[in-house]
């Protein structure tokens, strides 16, 4: 599948990431899932095609963030669709694209 | 003669019967009563004021070891003891000028407490310092006479940082700014060191979000980083006095009871299930995804750059590092978390901290 559109969180988004919802304080997961990444995502299951995520340039990727972003959007679209439609990009860092793979794969706590 | 609009005739119509109301005796005499409450009001919080301002002062002395980290147990029982001596209406003296250890967790700790309305009861305190020099140096660049009134000065450092958070928030910049008093000392560079992000992050998420259950993002949490240039040494203090990790998943009403008759209301027997990430808050919103903080905080604790990692709740003090659990007689009321980031002998740091995610 082709890809056709990027977010460079870093860049669009921020590279201070912060926590699980919006209450919490600037740059959240919910902030990030609701105001990028979701409609992206939906442009990208429109249109049939693969939307890149690149993870490059941020201080971190805490937990909380991962999971109230792509963890929640795994939750609600299931893990396959968003398999589906999403790459993901670090050359900076292996662990991280590991990481988010498995919130999406297994959003829930075991 | 003028003549009024119907609008304004119904409007003069509604003045008079106000005016009318105003003047019964019924109306006269509540507020009559609530004037009169107000200024006994007004008084009594003015006595109430004046009364806990000239309360004895009681002289509180610690143990000498004067560490959290070293000396848990005794340290929680003196500050246990100073909550008790303000709740019996005193004025606290901190003596602590005999102290012969003192250590950086332990002032985040005093500063937290004497800036929780819950531990002095409204009560006033004072104290001095260590006589030792070393230790007086590092009380002063703590920053710690920034948050009480005193006619010392406090010496400003780069390498210190005490920080209250005002708006009960996770705070990035604050994270990115404490990261980088660490990674500059201890590695030498201002490269971002993820693990240590990520904890500075998950802690304020915790605090905010769990430390008052009932008013979650009501809680104030503090960060205490000191690095130390001799040894490379960064150590990070956090803390929230709010009910604890333990204290947020605890049941409540008759669930509670259960658990008491039976013998499994001790913090300790949950231990493990908290380091494992099993045990969640009362918190009902996105109850399946939530619970990924502590795991991620106790897996990073492993890697090398750590040299260590404790954490205290409630009545159980923890060593990250090797999984070691302690109950304390004292508990802690709130949340407490160290660690202390040093160099290693890799340059690429970042590199090695990978290894402990998988």
């Amino acid at each position: 599948m082709e890809t056709k559109e990027t977010i460079t969180i870093a860049k669009d988004f921020s590279n201070r990431l912060g926590a699980r919802y919006r209450k919490d304080g600037p740059y959240s997961g919910q902030q990030f899932l609701e105001d990028f990444l979701l409609p992206a995502f939906e442009r990208a299951v429109v249109g049939g095609h693969c939307l890149l995520v690149d993870l490059d340039g941020a201080w971190g990727y805490p937990s909380s963030f991962v999971s109230g972003s792509f963890g929640k959007l795994s939750l609600e679209k299931g893990p396959a669709l968003v398999e589906k439609h999403l790459r993901f990009k670090s050359d900076e860092n292996n662990m991280r694209l590991e990481r988010v793979r498995k919130e999406i794969a297994n959003p829930k706590v075991k | 003669m003028k003549r009024y609009t119907p609008k304004r005739r119904r409007h003069l119509a509604g003045r008079s019967r106000y005016q009318l109301k105003r003047r019964s005796s019924h109306y006269v005499e509540r507020r009559q009563h609530r004037l009169e409450a107000f200024i006994n009001g007004r008084q009594a919080e003015y006595q109430e004021k004046e009364r806990k301002h000239s309360a004895p002062f009681v002289e509180h002395v610690p143990p000498a070891n004067f560490s959290l980290i070293d000396n848990p147990h005794e340290v929680l029982a003196y500050f246990n003891r100073g909550e008790e001596l303000f709740r019996k209406k005193n004025q606290v003296t901190f003596d602590i000028a005999h102290v012969t250890s003192f250590t950086p967790d332990t002032i985040a700790l005093m500063v937290a407490s004497l800036h929780t309305e819950e531990y002095t009861h409204g009560y006033g305190y004072r104290g001095n310092e260590p006589e030792n020099t070393e230790l007086a140096k590092l009380f002063e660049i703590s920053g710690f006479y920034k948050f009480v009134r005193s006619h010392h000065k406090s010496t400003d450092s780069d390498g210190t940082l005490l920080h209250k958070e005002r708006d009960h928030k996770v705070n990035p910049d604050f994270a990115v700014e404490a990261s980088l008093i660490g990674v500059q000392n201890s590695f030498g560079n201002s490269a971002p060191f993820e693990p240590l992000y990520e904890i500075l992050i998950e802690c304020m998420s915790n605090s905010n979000n769990h430390a008052d259950p009932k008013n979650p993002g009501s809680c104030y949490w503090w960060l205490f980083v000191y690095s130390n240039p001799d040894t490379r040494i960064t150590s990070y203090s956090f803390v929230d006095l709010g009910v604890g990790i333990f204290g947020s998943m605890r049941a409540r009403g008759i669930l509670q009871l259960i658990a008491k008759a039976t013998g499994l209301s001790r913090d300790i027997s949950f231990a493990d299930d908290l380091l494992e990430g099993k045990l969640h808050s009362r918190m009902e919103v996105d109850r399946d995804i939530r619970g990924k903080g502590i795991p991620q905080i106790v897996s990073t604790a492993g890697m090398n750059e750590f040299k260590r990692f404790n954490l205290i709740t409630n009545d159980v003090f923890f060593d990250l590092k090797t999984g070691a659990r302690e109950e304390l007689a004292s508990p802690m009321a709130g949340t407490f978390l160290y660690w202390e980031l040093g160099p290693t002998n890799n340059a690429e740091h970042g590199d090695q901290g990978d290894d402990h995610y998988s």
